[in-house]
């Protein structure tokens, strides 16, 4: 019985209860390499550490109360059927205003948005935060090909149907503490924004006016209405 | 080989792990370590006889963290299971767990083991197929303490085990397919996690008779995140032989 209980306590001496949880493991990184844009790496971060919650229809992993109307897998904001769905052209502004470093409440009549990635998302490391703010300053752009020319003249009468509202001369517009109309960055005015502010606007509107309809803007109008913004007297540097 | 591929394109993925992963592993540990995992030694009967047994888990550490957030989880240190076996002189095994609602530091857990399987002797080898299947939930602070969520799992395992004697201790080993089922609702966001997965186990344990008396030193192990020990008492009713 001496040799039986021995060898229990041998077996007790070198068995072990251990986990392998992967806690310790740092997060999936990124690497970009150059000018970030979304076809270089910034598409492929933000669907990796954002597009898994950020989907339109909403995905399990969704919060109840996440924004249902923005899609960080795709660039472009569309139209699905009335619904317009943002996409990553839009957020170069939430970027700025430092949702990678805290909770923004920034923007009038627009949902409290916390930090992201949430706490038990996979987490940013710095050098991809530098990528996103990066990204950003530069109007979010898809790829490194030029914007179209445009025509200032041509882009007056658009900017003051749906843009000077709320942007006014470039500075923005405040309700109270919190913008109407962000203030505009000069490098980060690009078509793509344009384009996609432009349905955001449009489908806020109803109806649409001037003969305005709730469709895509066209490439050129974009470049004009961008040329005409470049001239603005108070633009964000 | 990084900075090759960096030379290539303008993007690479590389680097460890995501939320989803880490929500994965954690889940696959749970499921795994709430199961009725332990083979015990293969002996065989002459005549039939039922078998209590109460398993003992030291729970090993668990690193709770996703992403930047340490989950709430906080299982007790030490987890007992009881269970039932009935053994037939023809080799055949059937055993089972029930719990239908139990709460434990203010967790609330209901599961339902069974297992079938069947032994022979060949010389003086003692051999068993065994497959097991586990179903549960609990319910409590799992990803915050100010919320009950809600974990789901099945189990579905298969493994053979080889025993034999060294004087009374009755030396074995097993090695198994285990596949997993699991599903987290958590309270505080309404986010919904599952996910299967499949993982080797095997071990290496010794029985130690007494009487109508069984006592069970098993190592458990998976292919990759979890080492787990057991520790069993068992009682033998039946008609001596």
């Amino acid at each position: 019985m001496m040799r039986l209980t021995l060898l229990l306590l041998l077996g007790l001496a070198v068995a072990c209860s251990k986990t392998d949880t992967l806690g310790d493991e740092p997060p999936r990184e990124v690497a970009i390499s150059g000018q970030p844009t979304y076809e270089n790496g910034v598409g492929e971060l933000l669907k990796l550490k954002c597009g898994y919650c950020h989907v339109v229809p909403a995905s399990d992993l969704s919060p109840d109360n996440i924004v249902t109307d923005l899609d960080l897998n795709q660039y472009e904001t569309r139209l699905a059927g009335t619904q317009v769905v943002r996409g990553a052209d839009s957020i170069g502004r939430w970027i700025k205003e430092g949702i990678l470093d805290h909770g923004v409440n920034a923007f009038y009549n627009s949902a409290d948005a916390r930090q992201m990635p949430l706490d038990y998302g996979t987490p940013l490391t710095q050098a991809e935060k530098d990528a996103l703010v990066a990204w950003s300053a530069v109007g979010s752009p898809k790829n490194s090909a030029v914007d179209p020319t445009g025509d200032k003249n041509n882009g007056a009468g658009p900017y003051f149907t749906y843009c000077v509202q709320c942007h006014d001369q470039g500075q923005g517009t405040f309700y109270g503490e919190q913008y109407y109309g962000a203030p505009i960055r000069r490098a980060s005015i690009t078509t793509a924004k344009v384009k996609s502010m432009w349905l955001y606007r449009v489908s806020q509107l109803d109806p649409a006016p001037n003969g305005y309809s709730l469709q895509p803007l066209d490439d050129q109008t974009a470049a004009d209405i961008k040329a005409f913004m470049l001239d603005l007297s108070l633009l964000e540097d | 080989m990084r900075f090759l591929a960096l030379l290539c394109v303008g993007a690479v993925l590389w680097g460890q792990t995501t939320f989803q992963e880490q929500a994965q592993r954690l889940m696959n540990i749970q499921s795994y370590l709430l199961d009725l995992r332990p083979a015990t030694a293969p002996e065989i009967v002459d005549h039939f006889q039922i078998e209590a047994i109460l398993d003992l888990y030291p729970q090993p550490d668990v690193n709770a963290r996703i992403g930047n957030k340490e989950e709430a989880l906080d299982p007790p240190s030490w987890v007992p299971k009881l269970r039932f076996r009935g053994f037939f002189r023809n080799g055949l095994m059937i055993g089972g767990a029930w719990a239908p609602g139990i709460d434990f530091q203010d967790y609330r857990a209901e599961f339902i083991a069974l297992e079938l399987g069947y032994r022979r002797v060949f010389q003086s080898w003692t051999t068993s197929v065994r497959a097991s299947y586990s179903d549960g939930e609990i319910e409590g602070a799992i990803t915050d303490p100010d919320f009950e969520d809600l974990f789901q799992y099945k189990n579905s395992g298969l493994d053979i085990s080889v025993g034999h004697y060294f004087g009374r201790a009755h030396v074995y080993g097993f090695v198994g397919w285990n596949e997993t089922d699991n599903q987290l609702d958590i309270a505080l966001d309404g986010v919904h996690l599952e996910g299967d997965d499949g993982t080797y186990y095997g071990g290496l344990g010794v029985q130690i008779p007494w009487n109508r008396w069984r006592f069970n030193l098993e190592q458990n192990a998976t292919d990759t995140y979890l080492r787990n020990l057991i520790l069993s008492a068992s009682y033998r009713f039946g008609r001596k032989p």
